[in-house]
């Protein structure tokens, strides 16, 4: 596929395929690294009074894991898949703008490089936690330049995700080949869109905030140190980006486990056009919920009630989300394979993440989940379960697409099953520790919390080896070198079924498609073709 | 250690377990539903060919609409449930008889000061039997007030004042009980070690402690 590699070649690249290589590498590269962190953390809370890490390290290690895995893996690994596989499913030539595109991807890879590097910067690396609360976040709480330089990394991040998503929305709006209508853009495609049209709305808050912070701590502005509502101010700003932030994550992982299901079940998606709607609603409702991550700030009452009531509606479309996902495997031929099954786990995953939501959406419960080990349980089964299994599953569904190779399908299991035991055995007992705060480094034996993070250790070294083993299998395909047919799960969708390289001449065959055509008895093609 | 539970805590017990029992029973159904599919639809060897015809089927809008149906009537009463339970918990102590104190949250400590003036650091003592109302805030950055076996928590917040109250359980033949306070909200290098305990004791050692307390703090 690739003749020589040449780096210059790689460097300079506009073309869509291979930037979405890079953004693959580069946040599978990052995922290492955060993992890394994450072991470290469950090895300082294995037993209680460990002194392994001082607090400060550990306040560092909490902040890159958490700023590394949200923002640097699983978001660009969604945008890396998106860039290879939407121009084919839509039938473009290419993004609408490929330079934007190689901006994107350097501003991302240079946010990503500063960030590390602020590490080790003088007094330390930044110690705020991801949520960068104020005022901890001004020079008079946290004067090392670290905390700067990661606030600027996140700044840049922010403007090349800006550029990501218009250059994604233009092309989706602009560039379909004659023949891709709306109703039969693939789904991959249509959570891609409302991803980007999210990120389009969420990020520029928190890019505000991050500059206004950083007048802060460079210009002596008091945006966020003033006494009077900076706390506030800041988890507003903060808020109104964070919350949409999940969805981000999570809706391109739902479009990939919607794609793989109707392939290894071979049978279309159920209600597709229901799940569609769904998928817009639970985008639309994303952006007004942010309120219920600020239940105990003392907000007005009414305000409280009224959040609550959009956090509890945003289940209703995901419930659905997910229920037609598991109906769609019903009377189906499903061929179990490693892509499959990473799905399953992601609906299981979904299911209980989104469930233990729904009861943080109850003010009087969120009041003690808030801040505790259950809301860090919770939302690592919606992002480490449903985001990292989904794109998971969708790297190894188009590996043979994108790489030609075909990948070892008993290796693939066992590191599902390692992924399984290990994600539950780590993540569970996080719903049994009410009691322990968030982000502390130890502690004490007597507060009965020792079993349940010793438990939760065993199952985060178990986790780390399924994932290590998940992507080395595709790793390993390079060099077993075993080719993989042009269409080897027999999937209907464009991606697949034309091998071209410009755009498609007359119509495609989407699953989409043939699904209205059973409908109508063969009588939609011909209208299609009279209204062209 | 069996501390009872003190009494606001067992509303939340209550609504918990409702929400929490629903939870679970539809985390079964879901997961049963898929698990079953998966199993009775797999492919087999020696199956006939895969013909993708016969594996259509049409758009059922209306199945969809009765699943959302279901789940909006169940959050919709639950929901109910859960307001009618919000004000009587968090807003407005059921009694004016309250004893008030003042918590100041502070880089890595609790700061408590009694309506005669007392001020203790880390040490909250309170009266059994008794509904106490906390104005809480902070003197640097955003903290947390967090009573986990009371089951309610405020935060602390520079410039900003806010209330929880909770009342305390009766002592019931023990001479004392001891909860937690812990701060939940990152807070610095010190947030692990920022907590403090609270004390119930009888009326009458209460108020022992009290005098005794101010008196050596005006003595001296």
């Amino acid at each position: 596929m690739i003749k020589r590699f040449s780096i210059k070649e790689w460097l300079s690249t506009t073309n869509h395929k291979r930037i979405g290589i890079l953004y693959i590498v580069a946040s599978i590269t990052f995922m290492g690294i955060a993992g890394v962190f994450g072991a470290l953390m469950r090895t300082q809370l294995a037993t209680p009074n460990e002194l392994f890490l001082d607090p400060f390290s550990y306040d560092q290690i909490v902040t890159f894991h958490g700023l590394l895995m949200i923002l640097w893996v699983l978001s660009p690994l969604g945008v890396g898949l998106a860039n290879y596989i939407v121009p084919l499913q839509i039938g473009a030539k290419d993004l609408a703008f490929p330079r934007l595109n190689a901006l994107s991807f350097f501003t991302f890879a240079f946010s990503g490089i500063l960030l590390l590097g602020s590490a080790f910067a003088p007094g330390g690396g930044p110690d705020v936690g991801w949520t960068f609360y104020a005022p901890l976040n001004t020079m008079q709480f946290t004067p090392q330049t670290g905390v700067t330089l990661a606030v600027l990394a996140f700044a840049l991040l922010a403007g090349s995700v800006t550029i990501s998503s218009v250059n994604f929305i233009t092309t989706i709006l602009k560039s379909r080949t004659k023949g891709v209508t709306w109703r039969r853009m693939p789904i991959f495609t249509w959570s891609v869109l409302m991803t980007n049209v999210l990120m389009l709305f969420a990020f520029p808050t928190v890019a505000a905030g991050m500059l206004l912070l950083s007048f802060d701590r460079i210009l002596g502005s008091v945006f966020f140190s003033s006494i009077e509502g900076g706390s506030i101010l800041w988890d507003q700003l903060f808020w109104f980006f964070g919350h949409p932030e999940v969805y981000i994550l999570v809706l391109p992982a739902i479009g990939i486990m919607a794609e793989v299901i109707q392939t290894f079940a071979r049978r279309p998606l159920f209600a597709r056009t229901v799940f569609l709607i769904e998928l817009g609603l639970v985008a639309i409702l994303s952006q007004l919920v942010w309120v219920h991550h600020m239940f105990t700030t003392g907000v007005n009452y009414n305000l409280l009630e009224t959040f609550a009531i959009t956090s509890m509606a945003i289940s209703v479309p995901f419930e659905g989300i997910v229920i037609q996902l598991v109906i769609s495997l019903r009377k189906g031929r499903i061929k179990v394979s490693t892509p499959l099954l990473f799905s399953l786990l992601a609906i299981f995953t979904v299911v209980l993440g989104g469930l233990t939501g729904v009861l943080q959406a109850f003010p009087v419960l969120d009041y003690v989940f808030r801040g505790t080990y259950w809301v860090v349980g919770h939302f690592h089964y919606v992002m480490a379960g449903t985001t990292l299994f989904g794109l998971l599953a969708g790297l190894y569904y188009w590996w043979p697409k994108i790489t030609g190779r075909t990948y070892n399908e008993r290796v693939g299991i066992i590191s599902f099953i390692l992924s399984v035991i290990g994600f539950n055995v780590l993540y569970f007992p996080y719903f049994f520790l009410i009691d322990m705060p968030r982000r502390v480094s130890t502690y004490t034996f007597s507060s009965g919390l020792a079993p349940q993070n010793f438990v939760a250790t065993i199952g985060a070294f178990v986790f780390f080896a399924g994932s290590a083993l998940a992507v080395l299998n595709l790793v390993w395909s390079y060099r077993r070198n075993v080719t993989s047919s042009s269409n080897p799960w027999d999937s209907k969708e464009l991606e697949w079924t034309k091998n071209y390289t410009g755009n498609l001449p007359g119509t495609p065959e989407t699953v989409a498609h043939s699904q209205r055509l059973s409908e109508r008895q063969g009588q939609s093609s011909q209208e299609d073709d009279r209204a062209k | 250690m069996s501390q009872p539970i003190p009494p606001t805590a067992t509303d939340w017990y209550s609504f918990f377990n409702v929400v929490g029992y629903t939870a679970v029973a539809a985390l079964i159904i879901t997961m049963g539903a898929m698990i079953y599919f998966v199993v009775k639809y797999r492919e087999k060897k020696g199956q006939a060919p895969y013909q993708p015809e016969r594996h259509l089927h049409r758009s059922r809008a209306r199945d969809a609409i009765i699943f959302a149906s279901i789940s909006i009537t169940l959050l919709t009463v639950m929901s109910i449930f859960s307001f009618t339970l919000t004000p009587n918990t968090r807003f407005s102590p059921p009694t004016s008889q309250t004893m008030i104190v003042h918590v100041n949250a502070f880089q890595w400590a609790f700061r408590f000061e009694y309506s005669n003036g007392l001020t203790t650091i880390n040490q909250l003592n309170l009266p059994e039997n008794t509904t106490v109302l906390f104005n809480v805030t902070s003197d640097d950055v955003y903290h947390n007030f967090y009573l986990n076996e009371f089951r309610t928590s405020i935060d602390a917040i520079p410039g900003r004042y806010n209330t929880i109250w909770i009342t305390t359980p009766r002592l019931d033949g023990n001479n004392q009980l001891t909860y937690n306070v812990v701060c939940k909200e990152l807070c610095g290098t010190g947030h692990t070690y920022m907590f403090a305990r609270l004390n119930v004791t009888s009326k009458s050692d209460f108020d022992r402690w009290l005098s005794n307390q101010t008196s050596v703090l005006a003595g001296g």
